[in-house]
């Protein structure tokens, strides 16, 4: 059972606490053949800390792009984001560095490991950007893998791997350095439906376990009914905002 | 189950059609793919036809090279047979003939001939006038002919006794011509006046050269006395056609011609006279030459000539003299163009198996849609054909313009009336080396990138075309071969050919060996830094971004290495040759030579010298002599026809007659590189020999020669073998003897001087001759302005080539470091996702690049010194490196990756996160 709030976000039980990231009518345009192509058209919303959020939509309605911009990963055209009270949009390209590199993890449709590295050295990446000697980023590393169960292929090489473990490693190098938030653009995209939900069950467990906020762009229905929170987006405007009852009885 | 179809034509015109698409859509690419061997293909070709058109140009001109169709050149008149064959020759109307001597000889000017310009008639009469006419009305006895030994004449000169001797000073050293009124069969003899036949044969006439009469002050009309003969001058030589051939010691005294007729009359023609009997012989139809007719007359003269000393020379056979002689010449130049060949050609490979490597998600999408492996080589290699015929038209349009602009540059230089040709050969060749090393070199590759099959590509399991050992094996091969069959060709010599290649090769491998081991010491230092400090973050980060791509590291490495190491070694050689001629330019270098100096005159010469400021003299005995025997046994006439070039210069070195001296020390331009010179009280027969005309000749240490000095053999055994720097102007000879082997022997004295500046050379010679009226001062400042002007050339050919070889350099370093280049978008993406600073990831690349630098940098050093001191010994120049060039290299090598890779990465640095996923998808 699903319970449908209407856009602008409305205050739930969840949004009594202080919001992590508040989104005000934020406005996204790019030019293309010389004219500006509007992608997001005033979206605002709240988001708290460990919750799962799906974004989806069709192809084109901006969800990848809301994705990018909440990341820090592209500007914003108009309105705001705040985190945790702070405008994003005011700081520079140093201070969004830091804060993606303390507070931030992602996953990606098409996993994005660096090709020149083993799992392993994919996993201790973060670490080792946030200044962990290498013995101690390596540990840690390895105890990812060994939960996600692919320790023994650790000293393979991206192209070595199958897809569902390049997803897994990249899964276990976003929670290496145990973020605040995770992004997973389309995780599953690429996978078939077994890997798939292989894969997924590993991305929601260890976001139980961490305390991780997980926002997810998935086309996929069945994986997006598995978050606590969907959101639905259409021609760069989101068309609502859907909480699974469990997380609603959860609230309550 | 059916065998696999052949690709039908409509198929080959499918995969031509997709095979130009994808040549448009990259066309840039394939623009840097074709200029990279262009370059040296340019260049090979231009050389080739440069050559050919000289060559040709020169044969054009055989004939008036040597003014006749053959030419019969002794040191006796010819056997009476042979001279009635020719007659019938002449009766049957075959052959013109026309008979010529060349000798040395004592000219007198007339002693008014010294008088300033301004106290003589200013009038320039044709006719001598009546006072300075001398008597010759007595005609010498056969008890008074006088010999052409410099030392009598002169000795006769001063004597009292010869009354008619008053109105002339003692005579100079001057090279006779006595010709028929046939002379010259081709060519035209310039004069001033230009109509020298009148008043020429019939009458006691001569003609002197230019320089010989503005030196003694001699006009058109003056009376000077040769022999017993005074001979009236009735034209100045400007040119003439034959002047090359006209060889021997007498070649660098100044020309005087007198017709035939009066020869034996002037007296010098007596027993140990040193004259050259030439008959000249012409077709009668020259429009209609008959080659093998040439070829038979030539035949049977060289049967009928079984004489010590003969040579018959066909014009036809100056042809592939000159070819390889000016093959020679231009082997260096031939070289380096192979260099920057093999530059290019690595440079494009490298950036092609990078298009290839990209091309896989292309190749895998075409598998899927039908194609197979056999489409998917068609495809490629006919785009590799394409970069290939466009790198041979631009290597066609470039070889052009340098052949042209050459063949003007050695017009100027060489005095010669050349003609621009191109040959349809180097057409071709400019296309088929352009394709076969654009098919070639990648063939292994497209062949490697046919075999995958789609699923490999499409899954991500092959990041890179696998390459085999095998294939890369015999590419290596294929080009090692290549390489050796082209050098050798050019250099018309196996040795030198492979002694090229070998060196060459060695370099690439030693630098292979270089870069694993520093590949291998990066992989251990990078595994080594395990601290948490950003420093060792951004150390093992680059060295891990260097080491972990192997196959691409070495690639560029190996492409880099191997470019920098051609460039420097190309440029230490130049600077080590450039330091050599530095020599030419030292004010202290001999620009006279003073030659027949009698030994009773050498101190008043020395003051002369002296009062002049000029350097001071060594003089240098020079005894003539014929090489009889070696080792005891007698020379033998031997057949040459179709010899090679060493075998004929080989001969020729034996057969000519020598300038041989004495001596007890060395002077400073000689170098023993064998054996032992004797000491100064040394009475034994010993010989030291130059080392090149040692190795010309055959002979070492130990083995003995036997000379004929005026009938007298003298033996002597070879104990030592000397280099000579040649350049340094002093009086040298191939062979030195001890004094106790020539000090009787009839002799005259040699030297060079240093007199500077030039402007008093004039001055300087005529108080010599005015003292000293036997001593020919030779003025090498001609001859020195030619030297400088080639080396000149040379020099500013050799600086082209080098900026050039840089130019390939850098192209190939901007594409190699250019590979790769998806991934390090998405590299620096990812890492700025993950929350790595932009200084860190700049920090990451720089760290990167220097340590190609340093690789490079050491690598480079390491390997053009030793390749720059081995090709410096071939070439016998002394190898100079110093301290400002090891900078240049280090800091060329340390600063071109970094510098080039920031280039190339800029936009990669300036675009956001979202911009370099996009465009790394």
């Amino acid at each position: 059972m699903q319970t449908t709030t209407a856009q602008p976000t409305a205050p739930t039980a969840t949004s009594t606490k202080e919001a992590l990231m508040e989104v005000i009518d934020l406005h996204k345009s790019y030019l293309s053949g010389g004219r500006p192509l509007e992608i997001l058209k005033g979206v605002s919303l709240h988001i708290y800390r460990g919750e799962s959020i799906a974004l989806t939509g069709a192809s084109g309605s901006g969800k990848s792009t809301l994705l990018s911009l909440l990341a820090g990963l592209d500007r914003v055209t108009q309105g705001q984001i705040l985190l945790r009270g702070d405008a994003m949009q005011a700081w520079d390209e140093d201070r969004l560095a830091r804060w993606r590199r303390e507070e931030v993890g992602f996953v990606f449709q098409d996993f994005r490991l660096v090709k020149s590295f083993t799992a392993l050295e994919n996993v201790s990446l973060p670490l080792e950007i946030l200044g962990w000697d290498g013995q101690k980023a390596r540990q840690r590393a390895e105890e990812l893998l060994e939960h996600l169960s692919i320790l023994p292929r650790a000293h393979h090489f991206p192209h070595q791997l199958s897809g569902g473990e390049q997803q897994r490693v990249a899964i276990a190098r976003a929670y290496a350095h145990r973020p605040l938030l995770i992004f997973a653009d389309e995780p599953t995209g690429n996978l078939d439906p077994e890997t798939s939900q292989q894969v997924l069950d590993s991305l929601l467990n260890i976001n139980d376990e961490e305390q991780t906020t997980l926002i997810m762009v998935t086309h996929d229905m069945s994986v997006a009914q598995r978050m606590k929170r969907h959101i639905p987006l259409r021609a760069g405007r989101l068309e609502e905002d859907i909480r699974s009852a469990k997380d609603e009885g959860a609230k309550a | 189950m059916t065998a696999p179809q052949r690709p039908t034509s409509q198929d080959a015109q499918g995969i031509t059609k997709l095979a130009w698409r994808i040549f448009w859509r990259y066309r840039g690419r394939m623009l840097f793919f074709a200029t990279a061997i262009a370059v040296g293909v340019g260049f090979l070709i231009a050389l080739g036809n440069l050559l050919d058109s000289i060559n040709g140009s020169i044969a054009r001109q055989a004939r008036t090279l040597m003014a006749a169709d053959i030419s019969i050149s002794s040191g006796q008149p010819l056997p009476p047979k042979t001279q009635t064959w020719i007659k019938d020759l002449e009766k049957k109307g075959e052959f013109h003939s026309s008979k010529m001597l060349i000798f040395p000889s004592m000219l007198a000017p007339p002693k008014q001939a010294l008088l300033s310009p301004s106290s003589r008639p200013s009038s320039v009469s044709s006719q001598p006038s009546a006072s300075s006419k001398p008597s010759i009305a007595s005609k010498p006895s056969a008890s008074s002919r006088p010999s052409t030994h410099p030392s009598s004449l002169a000795a006769r000169a001063k004597d009292p006794k010869s009354p008619s001797f008053e109105n002339f000073r003692t005579p100079i050293l001057v090279n006779i011509k006595a010709v028929q009124p046939t002379y010259p069969f081709y060519g035209a003899l310039e004069t001033t006046p230009k109509a020298w036949r009148k008043g020429f044969f019939g009458h006691h006439a001569c003609m002197l050269d230019r320089s010989l009469a503005e030196q003694q002050g001699l006009r058109v009309g003056d009376t000077v006395r040769l022999g017993v003969l005074a001979l009236k001058i009735t034209a100045l030589i400007e040119a003439e056609p034959d002047q090359l051939t006209g060889g021997g010691f007498g070649a660098l005294a100044p020309r005087v011609m007198i017709p035939f007729d009066i020869a034996r009359k002037t007296g010098l023609l007596g027993f140990g006279s040193r004259v050259s009997y030439r008959t000249l012989l012409k077709t009668m139809d020259p429009q209609r030459t008959d080659l093998r007719r040439i070829a038979d007359v030539k035949k049977t003269l060289r049967a009928q000539l079984q004489i010590p000393n003969i040579r018959v020379t066909a014009y036809t056979e100056a042809q592939p003299t000159i070819r390889d002689i000016l093959q020679r010449v231009a082997i260096f130049f031939i070289f380096v163009s192979l260099v920057a060949l093999l530059l290019g050609a690595i440079g494009m490979a490298a950036s092609v198996t990078t298009f290839l490597n990209e091309q896989m998600e292309t190749v895998g999408i075409l598998r899927c849609m039908g194609l197979g492996p056999r489409d998917i080589s068609a495809l490629y290699t006919r785009l590799c054909v394409g970069i290939g015929i466009l790198g041979g038209l631009f290597g066609l349009t470039l070889g052009i313009a340098l052949s042209a602009a050459g063949l003007s540059l050695v017009q100027n230089l060489m005095n010669l009336q050349l003609a621009w040709s191109l040959h349809w050969v180097y057409i071709l060749e400019s296309f088929g080396l352009a394709i076969l090393l654009t098919w070639g070199l990648n063939a292994a590759t497209v062949r490697s990138l046919a075999a995958l099959s789609p699923q490999e590509i499409l899954s991500g399991r092959q990041s890179q075309i696998p390459l085999s050992r095998r294939a890369l094996f015999w590419t290596g091969l294929a080009l090692f071969v290549g390489f050796f069959l082209y050098a050798a060709r050019a250099a018309l010599s196996l040795w030198v050919g492979g002694f090229f290649t070998l060196t060459l090769s060695g370099m690439i491998l030693l630098c292979l060996l270089f870069i694993l081991l520093a590949l291998g010491a990066c992989a251990w230092i990078a595994q080594r830094i395990q601290s948490s400090s950003p420093l060792a973050f951004v150390l093992r980060h680059g060295l891990r971004q260097l080491v972990r791509q192997r196959a691409r590291s070495l690639t560029y490495l190996l492409a880099l290495t191997i470019g920098v190491t051609l460039i420097s070694t190309l440029q230490i050689l130049q600077q080590s040759f450039e330091a050599e001629v530095q020599i030419t330019r030292y004010n202290k270098m001999p620009n006279l030579f003073l030659i027949d100096v009698q030994r009773e005159q050498v101190e008043g010469i020395k003051q002369i010298i002296r009062d002049f400021g000029g350097t001071p003299p060594t003089f240098n005995p020079l005894v003539r002599a014929r090489l009889t025997h070696i080792n005891g046994k007698k020379i033998q006439r031997k057949a040459l026809r179709g010899a090679s070039l060493e075998a004929r210069m080989r001969a020729n070195a034996i057969r000519r007659e020598y300038n041989l001296t004495y001596k007890r020390t060395l002077n400073e331009s000689e170098t023993v590189v064998s054996g032992r010179f004797w000491k100064a009280g040394s009475t034994k027969m010993e010989i030291s020999l130059e080392q090149r005309w040692a190795q010309r000749l055959g002979l070492a240490i130990g083995d003995t020669m036997r000379f004929d000095i005026v009938g007298q053999p003298v033996e002597g055994t070879i104990t030592s073998i000397r280099t000579i720097n040649w350049r340094s102007f002093l009086p040298n000879f191939f062979v030195v003897m001890t004094p106790t082997a020539l000090q009787d022997a009839p002799q005259q004295l040699i030297t060079s001087v240093a007199l500077h500046p030039p402007s008093k050379i004039a001055t300087f010679q005529r108080a010599l001759v005015r003292r000293y009226p036997n001593v020919s001062v030779i003025d090498l400042g001609r001859v020195i302005d030619l030297v400088r002007g080639v080396l000149g050339a040379f020099l500013a050919a050799m600086r082209v080539l080098a900026w050039v070889c840089l130019a390939i350099g850098l192209f190939i370093l901007a594409g190699t470091l250019g590979m790769g280049q998806r991934e390090r978008r998405e590299k620096v993406a990812l890492m700025r996702a993950l929350g790595c600073q932009y200084r860190t990831l700049v920090a990451i690349d720089v760290v990167e690049f220097v340590t190609i630098g340093l690789i490079t940098s050491v690598v480079v050093m390491v390997v053009s010194w030793g390749t720059g001191a081995v090709i410096a010994q071939q070439m016998q120049i002394a190898f100079q490196i110093t301290a400002a060039q090891l900078l240049q290299i280090l800091l060329t090598a340390l600063l071109l990756p970094f510098g080039v890779g920031m280039l190339v990465n800029a936009q990669t640095y300036r675009a956001g996160v979202q911009e370099n996923l996009r465009r790394s998808e």
